[in-house]
Protein backbone atom coordinates (compact mmCIF):
# COMPACT_ATOMS: atom_id res chain seq x y z
CA UNK A 1 0.00 0.00 0.00
CA UNK A 2 1.84 3.18 -1.11
CA UNK A 3 -0.89 5.52 -0.24
CA UNK A 4 -4.11 4.84 -0.83
CA UNK A 5 -6.70 3.44 0.93
CA UNK A 6 -9.36 1.56 -0.30
CA UNK A 7 -12.94 -0.59 0.32
CA UNK A 8 -14.15 -1.66 -2.41
CA UNK A 9 -17.35 -3.72 -2.77
CA UNK A 10 -17.76 -3.54 -6.44
CA UNK A 11 -14.71 -3.30 -8.42
CA UNK A 12 -16.88 -2.41 -11.37
CA UNK A 13 -18.35 0.07 -9.97
CA UNK A 14 -16.29 3.53 -10.60
CA UNK A 15 -19.42 5.37 -9.08
CA UNK A 16 -18.73 3.17 -5.29
CA UNK A 17 -14.87 3.48 -6.02
CA UNK A 18 -14.60 7.09 -6.00
CA UNK A 19 -17.29 7.40 -2.89
CA UNK A 20 -15.18 4.99 -0.34
CA UNK A 21 -11.32 6.22 -2.16
CA UNK A 22 -9.01 7.64 0.71
CA UNK A 23 -6.62 9.86 -0.01
CA UNK A 24 -3.06 9.56 1.25
CA UNK A 25 -0.85 10.44 -1.35
CA UNK A 26 -0.59 8.51 -5.13
CA UNK A 27 0.20 5.43 -6.37
CA UNK A 28 0.65 4.22 -9.55
CA UNK A 29 -2.54 2.48 -10.46
CA UNK A 30 -4.75 4.55 -8.51
CA UNK A 31 -3.20 7.98 -9.11
CA UNK A 32 -5.52 8.98 -11.90
CA UNK A 33 -8.88 8.56 -9.31
CA UNK A 34 -6.60 10.15 -6.92
CA UNK A 35 -6.63 13.07 -8.64
CA UNK A 36 -10.12 13.06 -9.57
CA UNK A 37 -11.00 13.11 -5.94
CA UNK A 38 -8.67 15.82 -5.11
CA UNK A 39 -9.99 17.74 -8.39
CA UNK A 40 -13.62 17.29 -7.06
CA UNK A 41 -12.70 18.34 -3.13
CA UNK A 42 -10.67 21.29 -4.82
CA UNK A 43 -13.75 22.44 -7.18
CA UNK A 44 -16.33 21.94 -3.91
CA UNK A 45 -14.12 24.44 -2.07
CA UNK A 46 -13.90 26.53 -4.79
CA UNK A 47 -17.52 26.46 -5.60
CA UNK A 48 -17.90 27.47 -2.18
CA UNK A 49 -15.82 30.37 -1.62
CA UNK A 50 -17.01 32.10 -4.60
CA UNK A 51 -20.70 31.67 -4.23
CA UNK A 52 -19.81 33.64 -0.51
CA UNK A 53 -17.60 35.60 -2.74
CA UNK A 54 -20.78 36.56 -4.82
CA UNK A 55 -22.73 37.11 -2.15
CA UNK A 56 -20.51 39.47 -0.17
CA UNK A 57 -20.11 40.87 -2.98
CA UNK A 58 -23.50 42.02 -4.13
CA UNK A 59 -24.77 42.93 -0.59
CA UNK A 60 -21.62 45.11 0.13
CA UNK A 61 -22.06 46.62 -3.76
CA UNK A 62 -26.05 47.19 -2.92
CA UNK A 63 -24.95 48.40 0.68
CA UNK A 64 -22.29 51.37 -0.31
CA UNK A 65 -24.21 52.32 -3.29
CA UNK A 66 -27.64 52.91 -0.46
CA UNK A 67 -25.10 54.53 1.92
CA UNK A 68 -23.81 56.73 -1.50
CA UNK A 69 -27.22 57.50 -2.30
CA UNK A 70 -28.66 58.25 1.30
CA UNK A 71 -25.55 60.48 2.04
CA UNK A 72 -26.28 62.21 -1.04
CA UNK A 73 -29.99 62.56 -0.47
CA UNK A 74 -29.21 63.94 3.01
CA UNK A 75 -26.68 66.39 1.94
CA UNK A 76 -29.36 67.56 -0.90
CA UNK A 77 -31.74 68.01 1.57
CA UNK A 78 -30.15 69.98 4.12
CA UNK A 79 -28.85 72.25 1.47
CA UNK A 80 -32.35 72.48 0.54
CA UNK A 81 -33.54 73.31 4.01
CA UNK A 82 -30.39 75.87 4.40
CA UNK A 83 -31.25 77.93 1.36
CA UNK A 84 -35.07 77.72 2.56
CA UNK A 85 -33.77 79.10 5.76
CA UNK A 86 -31.54 81.93 4.55
CA UNK A 87 -33.87 82.28 1.74
CA UNK A 88 -31.29 82.30 -1.04
CA UNK A 89 -30.28 80.22 -4.33
CA UNK A 90 -26.80 78.43 -5.12
CA UNK A 91 -25.41 77.01 -8.25
CA UNK A 92 -22.85 75.11 -7.01
CA UNK A 93 -21.95 73.02 -3.86
CA UNK A 94 -18.86 71.53 -3.68
CA UNK A 95 -17.67 68.95 -0.66
CA UNK A 96 -13.75 69.12 -0.11
CA UNK A 97 -11.51 67.80 2.13
CA UNK A 98 -9.77 70.30 4.45
CA UNK A 99 -6.26 70.46 6.20
CA UNK A 100 -5.91 72.67 9.43
CA UNK A 101 -3.27 75.12 8.88
CA UNK A 102 -2.38 74.45 12.93
CA UNK A 103 -2.28 71.90 14.58
CA UNK A 104 -3.04 73.60 17.53
CA UNK A 105 -6.22 74.43 16.42
CA UNK A 106 -9.18 73.68 19.02
CA UNK A 107 -12.70 74.21 18.36
CA UNK A 108 -15.32 74.22 20.94
CA UNK A 109 -17.72 71.78 20.75
CA UNK A 110 -21.40 70.75 22.94
CA UNK A 111 -21.73 67.62 24.91
CA UNK A 112 -25.88 66.98 24.97
CA UNK A 113 -25.74 64.85 27.41
CA UNK A 114 -24.88 67.36 30.39
CA UNK A 115 -24.50 70.41 27.69
CA UNK A 116 -21.35 71.13 29.04
CA UNK A 117 -18.70 72.64 26.38
CA UNK A 118 -15.51 70.61 25.44
CA UNK A 119 -12.68 71.45 23.46
CA UNK A 120 -11.64 69.52 20.55
CA UNK A 121 -9.10 69.25 17.96
CA UNK A 122 -10.15 69.26 14.21
CA UNK A 123 -9.75 66.26 12.26
CA UNK A 124 -6.81 66.83 9.09
CA UNK A 125 -9.50 66.05 6.84
CA UNK A 126 -12.76 67.20 7.04
CA UNK A 127 -15.49 68.26 4.82
CA UNK A 128 -17.56 71.34 3.64
CA UNK A 129 -19.99 72.88 1.14
CA UNK A 130 -19.98 75.55 -0.03
CA UNK A 131 -21.52 78.33 -2.61
CA UNK A 132 -20.50 79.17 -6.29
CA UNK A 133 -19.45 82.59 -6.11
CA UNK A 134 -20.23 83.05 -9.22
CA UNK A 135 -23.70 84.08 -9.94
CA UNK A 136 -23.46 84.47 -13.49
CA UNK A 137 -21.71 80.97 -14.66
CA UNK A 138 -18.68 82.09 -17.32
CA UNK A 139 -17.39 80.29 -19.93
CA UNK A 140 -14.80 78.72 -17.86
CA UNK A 141 -17.10 77.62 -15.25
CA UNK A 142 -19.08 75.45 -18.19
CA UNK A 143 -16.14 74.69 -19.47
CA UNK A 144 -15.30 72.96 -15.69
CA UNK A 145 -18.69 71.99 -15.56
CA UNK A 146 -18.81 69.94 -18.61
CA UNK A 147 -15.51 68.30 -17.61
CA UNK A 148 -16.77 67.64 -14.54
CA UNK A 149 -19.51 65.67 -15.29
CA UNK A 150 -17.97 63.82 -18.03
CA UNK A 151 -15.23 62.59 -15.27
CA UNK A 152 -18.38 61.86 -13.79
CA UNK A 153 -20.14 59.88 -16.30
CA UNK A 154 -16.77 57.90 -17.18
CA UNK A 155 -16.29 56.50 -13.71
CA UNK A 156 -19.62 55.43 -12.78
CA UNK A 157 -19.71 53.68 -16.46
CA UNK A 158 -15.80 51.97 -15.44
CA UNK A 159 -17.43 51.01 -12.32
CA UNK A 160 -20.06 49.27 -14.00
CA UNK A 161 -17.63 47.85 -16.49
CA UNK A 162 -15.85 46.51 -13.38
CA UNK A 163 -19.08 44.97 -11.69
CA UNK A 164 -19.95 43.03 -14.57
CA UNK A 165 -16.63 41.36 -14.92
CA UNK A 166 -16.24 40.41 -11.61
CA UNK A 167 -19.45 39.03 -11.43
CA UNK A 168 -18.61 36.84 -15.19
CA UNK A 169 -15.42 36.24 -12.92
CA UNK A 170 -17.37 34.47 -9.98
CA UNK A 171 -19.71 32.84 -12.13
CA UNK A 172 -17.35 31.17 -14.47
CA UNK A 173 -15.66 29.76 -10.90
CA UNK A 174 -18.67 28.46 -9.95
CA UNK A 175 -18.73 26.57 -13.18
CA UNK A 176 -15.44 25.47 -12.23
CA UNK A 177 -13.78 26.92 -15.15
CA UNK A 178 -10.62 28.78 -13.68
CA UNK A 179 -7.83 28.73 -15.87
CA UNK A 180 -9.46 30.08 -18.75
CA UNK A 181 -8.36 32.43 -21.40
CA UNK A 182 -11.31 34.79 -20.82
CA UNK A 183 -10.96 35.06 -17.44
CA UNK A 184 -7.55 36.07 -17.72
CA UNK A 185 -8.73 38.41 -20.14
CA UNK A 186 -11.46 39.71 -18.08
CA UNK A 187 -9.11 40.13 -15.22
CA UNK A 188 -6.52 42.19 -17.14
CA UNK A 189 -9.38 44.44 -18.47
CA UNK A 190 -10.76 45.22 -14.12
CA UNK A 191 -6.84 45.59 -13.54
CA UNK A 192 -6.20 48.31 -16.18
CA UNK A 193 -9.72 50.10 -15.59
CA UNK A 194 -8.87 50.44 -12.08
CA UNK A 195 -5.86 52.06 -12.61
CA UNK A 196 -7.96 54.35 -15.21
CA UNK A 197 -10.61 54.60 -12.12
CA UNK A 198 -7.86 55.94 -9.81
CA UNK A 199 -6.21 58.50 -12.84
CA UNK A 200 -9.94 59.80 -13.49
CA UNK A 201 -11.08 59.75 -9.73
CA UNK A 202 -7.50 61.94 -9.09
CA UNK A 203 -8.02 64.29 -12.47
CA UNK A 204 -11.93 64.49 -10.36
CA UNK A 205 -10.09 65.89 -6.89
CA UNK A 206 -7.48 68.11 -8.83
CA UNK A 207 -10.64 69.80 -10.57
CA UNK A 208 -12.39 70.37 -7.35
CA UNK A 209 -9.49 71.43 -5.63
CA UNK A 210 -8.45 74.21 -8.38
CA UNK A 211 -11.83 75.53 -8.37
CA UNK A 212 -12.01 75.79 -5.01
CA UNK A 213 -8.59 77.55 -4.27
CA UNK A 214 -9.19 79.63 -7.21
CA UNK A 215 -12.38 80.65 -5.24
CA UNK A 216 -12.16 81.15 -1.77
CA UNK A 217 -8.98 81.22 0.68
CA UNK A 218 -9.83 80.46 4.53
CA UNK A 219 -8.26 81.82 7.90
CA UNK A 220 -7.89 78.39 9.81
CA UNK A 221 -8.36 75.62 7.01
CA UNK A 222 -5.87 75.21 3.35
CA UNK A 223 -7.70 73.37 0.64
CA UNK A 224 -4.93 71.56 -0.19
CA UNK A 225 -3.22 68.95 -2.92
CA UNK A 226 -2.10 66.76 -0.60
CA UNK A 227 -4.65 64.10 -1.00
CA UNK A 228 -6.08 64.11 -4.64
CA UNK A 229 -4.10 61.02 -5.86
CA UNK A 230 -6.36 57.89 -5.68
CA UNK A 231 -3.61 55.76 -4.29
CA UNK A 232 -6.40 52.96 -3.13
CA UNK A 233 -7.67 52.10 -7.13
CA UNK A 234 -4.21 52.45 -8.49
CA UNK A 235 -2.81 50.25 -5.80
CA UNK A 236 -5.47 47.49 -6.09
CA UNK A 237 -5.22 47.67 -9.98
CA UNK A 238 -1.41 47.24 -9.78
CA UNK A 239 -2.14 43.77 -7.30
CA UNK A 240 -4.78 42.94 -10.10
CA UNK A 241 -2.67 43.01 -12.86
CA UNK A 242 0.59 41.01 -11.12
CA UNK A 243 -2.25 38.42 -9.94
CA UNK A 244 -3.24 38.12 -13.36
CA UNK A 245 0.51 37.28 -14.33
CA UNK A 246 0.69 34.63 -12.24
CA UNK A 247 -2.76 33.37 -13.08
CA UNK A 248 -1.07 33.63 -16.95
CA UNK A 249 2.08 31.68 -15.27
CA UNK A 250 -0.51 28.94 -14.00
CA UNK A 251 -2.69 28.47 -17.20
CA UNK A 252 0.66 27.97 -19.17
CA UNK A 253 1.57 25.47 -17.21
CA UNK A 254 -1.80 24.04 -16.98
CA UNK A 255 -1.44 23.76 -20.88
CA UNK A 256 1.87 22.38 -20.48
CA UNK A 257 0.91 19.57 -18.32
CA UNK A 258 -2.40 18.23 -20.26
CA UNK A 259 0.22 18.38 -23.45
CA UNK A 260 2.41 15.97 -21.52
CA UNK A 261 1.48 12.42 -22.33
CA UNK B 1 13.87 20.57 -31.78
CA UNK B 2 13.14 17.03 -30.89
CA UNK B 3 10.89 14.88 -33.87
CA UNK B 4 9.01 11.84 -33.24
CA UNK B 5 9.18 9.14 -35.12
CA UNK B 6 6.21 7.13 -33.21
CA UNK B 7 3.99 7.11 -36.96
CA UNK B 8 7.08 5.57 -38.69
CA UNK B 9 7.68 2.74 -36.00
CA UNK B 10 3.65 2.25 -36.20
CA UNK B 11 4.23 1.81 -39.91
CA UNK B 12 6.75 -0.37 -39.41
CA UNK B 13 5.26 -2.79 -36.64
CA UNK B 14 1.71 -2.76 -38.76
CA UNK B 15 0.38 -1.32 -35.51
CA UNK B 16 -3.14 1.21 -35.68
CA UNK B 17 -3.30 3.86 -33.40
CA UNK B 18 -6.33 2.51 -31.33
CA UNK B 19 -4.57 -0.72 -31.33
CA UNK B 20 -1.50 0.65 -29.58
CA UNK B 21 -3.56 2.95 -27.46
CA UNK B 22 -5.16 0.12 -25.87
CA UNK B 23 -1.95 -1.93 -25.46
CA UNK B 24 0.21 1.32 -23.73
CA UNK B 25 -2.95 2.41 -21.52
CA UNK B 26 -2.98 6.18 -23.26
CA UNK B 27 -6.07 7.46 -24.88
CA UNK B 28 -6.10 8.08 -28.46
CA UNK B 29 -6.44 11.45 -28.50
CA UNK B 30 -3.42 11.73 -26.06
CA UNK B 31 -1.35 9.31 -28.58
CA UNK B 32 -2.57 11.55 -31.37
CA UNK B 33 -0.66 14.43 -29.46
CA UNK B 34 2.21 12.94 -29.00
CA UNK B 35 2.22 11.66 -32.92
CA UNK B 36 1.52 14.55 -34.17
CA UNK B 37 4.57 16.15 -32.44
CA UNK B 38 2.33 18.52 -30.32
CA UNK B 39 3.36 17.32 -27.10
CA UNK B 40 5.29 19.18 -24.42
CA UNK B 41 6.63 16.06 -22.57
CA UNK B 42 6.91 12.24 -22.49
CA UNK B 43 6.47 10.63 -19.20
CA UNK B 44 9.07 7.93 -18.81
CA UNK B 45 6.60 5.30 -17.90
CA UNK B 46 4.78 5.82 -21.10
CA UNK B 47 7.97 6.10 -23.23
CA UNK B 48 8.63 2.85 -21.64
CA UNK B 49 5.57 1.18 -22.55
CA UNK B 50 5.43 2.62 -25.85
CA UNK B 51 8.85 0.70 -26.53
CA UNK B 52 7.48 -2.50 -24.66
CA UNK B 53 4.77 -2.65 -27.08
CA UNK B 54 6.42 -1.29 -30.14
CA UNK B 55 9.68 -3.29 -29.79
CA UNK B 56 12.25 -0.47 -30.15
CA UNK B 57 14.32 1.90 -28.21
CA UNK B 58 13.50 5.27 -27.31
CA UNK B 59 16.07 6.43 -29.95
CA UNK B 60 13.60 5.02 -32.79
CA UNK B 61 10.90 7.19 -31.56
CA UNK B 62 12.33 10.03 -30.48
CA UNK B 63 15.38 12.43 -32.62
CA UNK B 64 17.21 15.36 -32.82
CA UNK B 65 17.31 17.66 -35.48
CA UNK B 66 19.41 20.59 -35.62
CA UNK B 67 16.71 23.21 -36.73
CA UNK B 68 19.42 26.18 -36.55
CA UNK B 69 21.46 24.75 -39.34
Amino acid sequence: MVGVLLQITNPFSIKKYRKTIKIFGYSKNNSLLCTVQFKKQFMKRLKILSTLLLICFVVATFQNSLTSFVNGFSLGWNIGEYEEMYETTSQTYLAMKLTPKSDLLQMNTLNVRDSSSMMMLPEKATFITFKSMHQEASGEDKFHSVVDALLNVAILSCFVVVLVLVVKIILSFRRSEVFEERNISRINLIGRILIIIGVLNTLWEFLHVFLARRTIALTDFEISYTEIIDWENIIIGLVVLLMNEILIMATGMKKEQELTI
Amino acid sequence: MIVVNLDVMMARRKISLNELSEKVNVTPANLSILKTGKAKAVRFSTLEAICKVLDCQPGDILEFVDDTK
